[in-house]
């Protein structure tokens, strides 16, 4: 399911556009390196086998409706982990230019639930183990359904976090988590058969295509940064089940409408404005600005909860932006002390 | 996914033509812009109108074709629609009445959000419909986007079209020969995905080749990338602060 | 310019696709080759710019062999315009196809922009040199393709089927194009009558050899010869 520009605040996508971007650029280095120039053609026209391949419409027998395949998982086992990324972030960048499907901001979240996720964590974790060498069709199906389903159930908890961490939709964590996860579980079953569908056939006509991929070990980094960073999200997920819709921005918004003067005098409005410029640069909001100079006010709203949106939201950004230099520092300064010829 | 799988068809609502400043300015200048939308407060309904006003002063200005584009948002993701009602099924307290109307919270904040995925889809479009893609992917590397990334981009736009009318054909075909749902179940597809699979891979094969025929190493564009001057980052700053003026008083 | 030896090549599952062939092409000639389905000919194109190399025997282009370090000065001097278009135009705008081999090999830019203006113009595509290749229809596609090889000023030009998907106006067209050029032809076709106009010279390959090698009318004016190498005589000659 793509994410949308509109359900996101500015922290939440920048912070997971930040780690798509980096993952990009991480693993384009490490493909350029390898100078296959035939696996960069073959990319890029499995991208564009993606588009094709998901307009071919299927039947689910005994219900009537209709799906298509992702493609995630399979371009994995084709391409290796680092290749299909790429390809599968390519294929949502041009979603969103041409075909509006989510939108800028929220490619970097929609690159970390649809890319990342099904080809740095669900394909060498769930697929890789289960599939072995992929000559015993029960361990293929097994690993194909499996890493689907749970791939697309990583992405739909992530979908959900980004947009609760996000605040701007009100619906709570547990009834979305209640909708999403069902509906994805359906989803990664069919998914799972439709890739084995694919690979059993492949197996047969052109095996060459199904290549044992040698690239695990070096992207342990990458994934364990990748892990760690969705570990503390979950923990700010769990967080922001206290969050509410912010009433103070209601009420100043209110004020500006019906002309009432809530605001008060010039300093705040000054004061609110270097504040809104500072969630606006998206660096580290250090403190909770939207209750500064407010004396006690009580929620308006119905769904006032004990934990405040904006210190949660500052804590979680907070560690996020802490874990992200941690980890770019760490992969920075292990490509420093490590010869390229290792990979 | 639209049925009829065009990936030019943005590019026949509006003429190709250079922008006053450089490609790579201007992608830059949209992210902002965008960021700025979405920084809007969840229920600031003046100020996600204010910035409505950018992309409607440039799209007349720039004479790009604003109907078209609208209609291909009104098939909007049904996602953000459920979102938009979720919030006006939540959020029933009244806040302001007009008029004798109540107006609930979740109304406000479903009519933000609408009007935020509207401006930002919008201006994305606009800005896409005016530039080819080859000038895209020279603006890309001005940006700094790896070499790997803008190939894989340029490739995925020149092949989907051709291999999704292979799909499309060999969907017929098999339509063509099932009846009453039979021959259409998941692994009959998956046989015909498996098929256009095998075809993929012979065609790339042979573009490797013609690559290969004239001399292509790693990237599609050996030429030296052309860096935003400072025209461009000044254009840059500028919008920058017109974003936040506006952004302040509204 | 071409100087084959006893060339030999199996493919991985076992088709012997190239089996003791040798001939020659001087500088400044026009050859054919013709062929049934299945004779071999588009691996013999493969080998004449180094995309395979010899398994048996040997290839010489412009009296360099072919072997792993040579590569890619084999490859500078041999324009080969392969059987389809599509994926010989891989570019998200012509301009740029046609501009990318002289940037690869270093050409100046002002230098590949005016050869390639001259060739599209040439060719009649210089109005559509902003298209995506797309948009243009299969008979532009093909002068694009033969565009961008040429635009590399190559010393031998190896054409595979280039009149398979071309109607007759631009069949027309190519004849007359390709008879003005002055480089050393090479022409793979089972369009004998494309031969008949283009070519001084055509051999007649079967099973991975060459059968038959001789002046263009005499050879295709035999129809024993013809016939037991799954041709048949060219259109024009047919009838009488």
């Amino acid at each position: 399911m793509h994410m949308s520009d509109a359900l996101l605040s500015p922290v939440v996508g920048g912070t997971f556009w930040t780690v798509s971007a980096g993952m990009i650029g991480l693993s384009a280095k490490k493909i350029s390196a390898d100078s296959d120039g035939s696996k960069t053609v073959l990319m890029g026209v499995m991208g564009a086998f993606v588009f094709a391949a998901q307009m071919i419409n299927f039947t689910i027998p005994g219900t009537g409706s209709s799906g298509h395949i992702g493609g995630a998982l399979l371009l994995s086992v084709l391409l290796g982990p680092r290749r299909a990324f790429i390809t599968l972030a390519s294929v949502l960048v041009i979603q969103a230019l041409f075909f509006t499907d989510g939108g800028l901001l929220a490619l970097g979240c929609n690159i970390f639930n649809m890319a990342f996720i099904p080809a740095f964590i669900a394909w060498p974790f769930i697929y890789r183990p289960i599939a072995g060498d992929g000559s015993s069709p029960a361990r293929l199906a097994t690993a194909s359904i499996a890493a689907a389903t749970l791939g697309l159930l990583a992405g739909a908890f992530s979908v959900v976090i980004q947009t609760t961490l996000s605040g701007i939709s009100d619906l709570p964590f547990s009834i979305f988590m209640l909708f999403m996860l069902p509906i994805h579980f359906t989803i990664g079953i069919v998914e799972g058969v439709l890739t084995w569908g694919v690979l059993s056939f492949i197996s047969k006509t052109e095996p060459a295509l199904i290549a044992p991929v040698h690239e695990g070990r070096s992207s342990k980094s990458g994934v364990v940064t990748a892990i760690l960073f969705v570990g503390a999200l979950g923990i700010g997920g769990v967080l922001s089940w206290f969050a509410s819709s912010n009433p103070d921005g209601l009420e100043w918004s209110i004020g500006k409408v019906t002309g009432k003067k809530e605001l008060g005098s010039p300093s705040e409005a000054s004061h609110k404005f270097l504040a809104g410029m500072q969630e606006k640069l998206a660096i580290l909001p250090d403190y909770d600005f939207r209750n500064a100079g407010r004396t006690g006010q009580t929620a308006t709203s119905a769904t006032a909860s004990p934990v405040n949106a904006g210190t949660s939201l500052s804590g979680i950004a907070g560690s996020v932006m802490v874990l992200l230099l941690a980890g770019t520092a760490g992969l920075l300064l292990r490509k420093r002390s490590t010869p390229s010829g290792k990979s | 996914m639209t049925d009829h799988f065009d990936i030019e068809a943005l590019h026949s609502h509006a003429e190709p033509r250079p922008l006053p400043v450089g490609d790579g300015a201007a992608i830059v200048i949209l992210a902002l812009f965008i960021l700025f939308v979405i920084a809007i407060p969840k229920f600031d309904i003046a100020g996600a109108l204010a910035f409505a006003a950018f992309p409607l002063l440039l799209a007349t200005a720039s004479g790009i074709a604003l109907m078209p584009i609208l209609k291909r948002l009104v098939i909007v993701s049904p996602f953000i629609l459920f979102m938009a009602a979720g919030n006006l099924a939540l959020d029933r307290s009244t806040v302001l009445r007009i008029a004798g109307l109540g107006v609930t919270g979740g109304m406000i904040s479903a009519s933000v959000i609408m009007l935020k995925t509207v401006v930002t889809l919008v201006s994305l479009l606009s800005l896409m419909a005016v530039m080819p893609f080859h000038r895209f992917g020279k603006a890309l590397r001005s940006l700094r986007v790896p070499e790997v990334f803008v190939t894989q981009l340029l490739l995925v736009y020149r092949y989907s079209f051709l291999l999704a009318e292979e799909a499309s054909m060999m969907q017929k075909a098999r339509d063509l020969r099932s009846f009453g749902g039979r021959g259409k179940g998941p692994f009959v597809t998956a046989r015909l995905i498996g098929s256009l699979l095998i075809r993929t891979t012979a065609r790339a094969e042979r573009i490797y080749m013609a690559m290969s025929a004239r001399g292509f190493h790693a990237a599609l564009d050996s030429r030296p990338r052309v860096a935003l001057n400072p025209g461009d980052l000044a254009a840059i700053a500028c919008s920058a602060m017109l974003f936040a003026l506006v952004r302040y008083f509204f | 310019m071409i100087d084959i030896k006893q060339l030999g090549f199996t493919w991985p599952d076992g088709t012997r696709a190239l089996d003791g062939l040798s001939m020659r092409v001087g500088r400044s000639e026009s050859v054919g080759i013709a062929g049934s389905n299945g004779a071999g000919k588009s691996t013999l194109v493969s080998h004449l710019n180094a995309w395979h190399l010899p398994q048996a025997g040997s290839v010489r282009i412009g009296g360099v062999v072919a072997n792993r370090k040579t590569v890619e000065e084999i490859r500078k001097m041999a324009g080969v315009v392969f059987q389809k278009p599509d994926d010989q135009l891989f570019m998200a705008r012509v301009y740029d196809d046609v501009l990318f081999g002289p940037s690869n090999l270093g050409m100046s830019e002002e230098e590949s922009r005016a050869e390639a203006g001259r060739l599209l113009r040439l060719f009649g595509l210089w109005e559509l040199r902003d298209k995506p290749p797309a948009h243009l229809s299969q008979g532009q596609k093909r002068f694009a393709a033969l565009a961008a090889v040429l635009v590399m000023q190559p010393e031998l030009l190896v054409m595979d089927e280039p009149t398979s998907d071309l109607d007759p106006r631009n069949r027309r067209m190519l004849i007359g194009l390709v008879n003005g050029l002055s480089t050393t032809k090479l022409t793979v076709s089972h369009d004998l009558d494309y031969i008949w106009e283009t070519c001084e010279r055509v051999c007649i390959m079967n099973k991975g050899k060459i059968i038959a090698n001789g002046p263009t009318k005499e050879i295709l004016s035999d129809r024993e010869l013809l016939e037991a190498n799954g041709l048949e005589l060219p259109l024009r000659l047919q009838g009488e």
